[in-house]
């Protein structure tokens, strides 16, 4: 509680110390702190405090709950347990006419099936920006990244006509009104029709899990590739500077039920080693990256996860009520919340809390409730810095 | 205070009123100010630290010594037999504890820890300012802080349209 009796002002501070302050604050405490004084907005207005304010924030994954209760919602550590935010502005209209398409740093690119147009957003200040498309009969959004020369947020997409020689690659830069094509030679490639059902694994994969941004490359890993490839490489790379693709390896599990993330700066690899039963979890991390050389980093067992969850029952006992169905059978997919916890899709359904070592933290739960939902793969970093742009919309 | 051990390397830091507090390497390593300096070799036997008063600076070498990572049979906190959970859950108690203090004290601790860059001090004495910005209404806040509305009635009334985000 403030000391309403005490003697020492804020404005006795040198103002360094109050941009110490302002710059801890949650984001929506900026937004009001600029209507307390002229001096505290236009301290929080430049550049370099958006941008600083911004590199504090936490990067935390999105969860698609399936519009039950709400339709999307991002989750952040909170003094050691999990607490979910709902994530706008795809539920304000209380449908599901929004698919989330692709999430860079603070913002996110949506689909809007009713209208339908691909936007740009950011879901902290609810501004958004119509992103012009390429001129193709349909058109997915395969990347969408921060190009580290320029500082240039870039959508990258696949156009797809029916005359597949039509079809191309294109890169749009946020903020400028037309996507540019690019000529794509893609090593293994030889002909336009193979590229496109090249391009039609990466759009598949993107579905699935977006690229995992690395070293200036996006990497998508393909399952179902080893026919283009002559069965070596199944990871597909696009270098954002020269905008050439190339291969490289994954640890080589060939399971369907794997992914490509990213861990604190590392590209990691994680699969489902007995296909059949998915009873445990792998994740390896890249450790040469020139080399293309993985080291296995730890498993997790299904049967720790589940003794370790009866044993947090058994102390919670007389607080919660167990739901039927949580006994953890088979894992699905995962999700990284920080460098110790994860949180993992169980049973085809439910999502738990866990730490890399197997102990169970707890079920998530939207509100109140433990709902079905899927990991979206997409993470956030809030941002309150506006989308570049001319023409802004406000939500 | 830490006492001296074997092996432990010290290092006497000053204040500007003329006291001086001989500290462990590793505690006044806390302080990233004081690691550049140790770490370029600018220091010698004493470190004069400018702008801070004794009164300060013991208190923010109390919470550097609860804060230095124990490595074994050092310090009071450190046992092998606490789990980490109720270790950094003993350590919130006494932070909460360390920072029940006027409101003059609490912002000679921030100049501090941010002069001497304690990410963790500053941390935790910047928390009530911004508790206090998060739990009220603006009028609230202006009146806590003792900082003056310059808008005028129509400008405010622009400004809260364009922050409108912020206040759903």
């Amino acid at each position: 509680m403030p000391d309403k009796k005490g003697a020492t002002m804020l404005e006795d501070l040198p103002g360094e110390i109050m941009d110490m302050i302002l710059i801890r604050l949650p984001s929506k405490d900026v937004g009001r702190c600029r209507v307390v004084n002229t001096s505290w907005r236009s301290a929080t207005s430049t550049p370099k405090f958006m941008l600083e304010h911004h590199r504090r924030q936490p990067l935390v994954p999105i969860v698609d709950a399936h519009g039950r209760a709400v339709s999307h919602v991002v989750f952040g550590d909170v003094g050691g347990g999990t607490s979910s935010q709902e994530l706008w502005p795809l539920v304000r209209e209380g449908n599901l006419s929004f698919t989330l398409k692709g999430s860079c740093d603070g913002f996110l690119i949506i689909y809007h099936h009713t209208q339908p147009s691909f936007f740009i957003c950011n879901p902290v200040t609810r501004k958004y920006v119509i992103l012009p498309q390429p001129q193709g009969q349909f058109n997915f959004v395969i990347g969408f990244y921060r190009h580290h020369p320029t500082g240039e947020y870039r959508v990258l997409w696949f156009s797809l006509s029916h005359d597949s020689s039509k079809s191309s690659v294109y890169v749009l830069t946020v903020g400028s009104d037309k996507p540019r094509r690019i000529i794509v030679k893609i090593p293994t490639v030889s002909s336009p029709s193979v590229e496109n059902r090249l391009m039609n694994e990466v759009h598949f994969s993107s579905g699935f899990s977006p690229p995992v941004h690395h070293r200036g490359s996006l990497h998508w890993w393909l399952s179902g590739s080893s026919d283009i490839t002559g069965g070596c490489a199944d990871t597909i790379v696009f270098d954002t500077e020269a905008e050439s693709f190339r291969w490289m390896r994954s640890p080589g599990q060939h399971c369907p039920n794997s992914m490509l993330f990213d861990m604190k700066g590392t590209l990691a690899f994680w699969a489902g080693s007995t296909p059949a039963s998915f009873s445990t979890m792998d994740v390896w991390v890249m450790q040469d990256y020139e080399a293309q050389i993985w080291a296995f980093k730890y498993r997790i067992e299904l049967s720790t996860v589940e003794a370790s969850r009866q044993l947090y029952l058994t102390s919670y006992k007389k607080k919660k009520r167990t739901p039927i169905d949580s006994m953890v059978q088979s894992f699905n997919d995962m999700a990284v919340l920080n460098e110790r916890e994860l949180l993992v899709r169980f049973n085809g359904k439910h999502v738990l809390h866990c730490d890399v070592d197997g102990k169970f933290l707890g079920l998530v739960k939207i509100g109140k409730n433990q709902h079905c939902m899927r990991l979206a793969h997409y993470r956030l970093q809030e941002s309150i810095l506006p989308i570049p742009s001319h023409e802004m919309h406000q939500g | 205070m830490a006492t001296r051990e074997a092996g432990k390397k010290m290092i006497m830091l000053k204040s500007p009123d003329g006291m001086e507090f001989e500290v462990e390497e590793a505690v006044a390593m806390e302080s990233q100010t004081i690691r550049k300096m140790i770490e370029d070799d600018c220091a010698d036997t004493a470190i004069l630290i400018p702008n801070i008063n004794s009164k300060i600076l013991s208190r923010v070498i109390e919470y550097c010594n609860k804060h230095v990572p124990t490595t074994g049979a050092t310090g009071a906190a450190a046992s092998d037999t606490v789990a980490p959970a109720a270790l950094a859950e003993d350590l919130k108690i006494w932070d909460a504890e360390f920072i029940k203090v006027n409101r003059a004290t609490r912002f000679d601790l921030i100049q501090a820890a941010s002069y001497l860059n304690i990410k963790g001090l500053l941390d935790l004495t910047s928390q009530t300012t911004i508790d206090t910005i998060s739990d009220n209404s603006l009028e609230e806040i202006r009146s806590f802080l003792s900082t003056k509305n310059d808008y005028l009635p129509e400008e405010e009334q622009t400004i809260r349209r364009e922050n409108q985000w912020a206040f759903q």
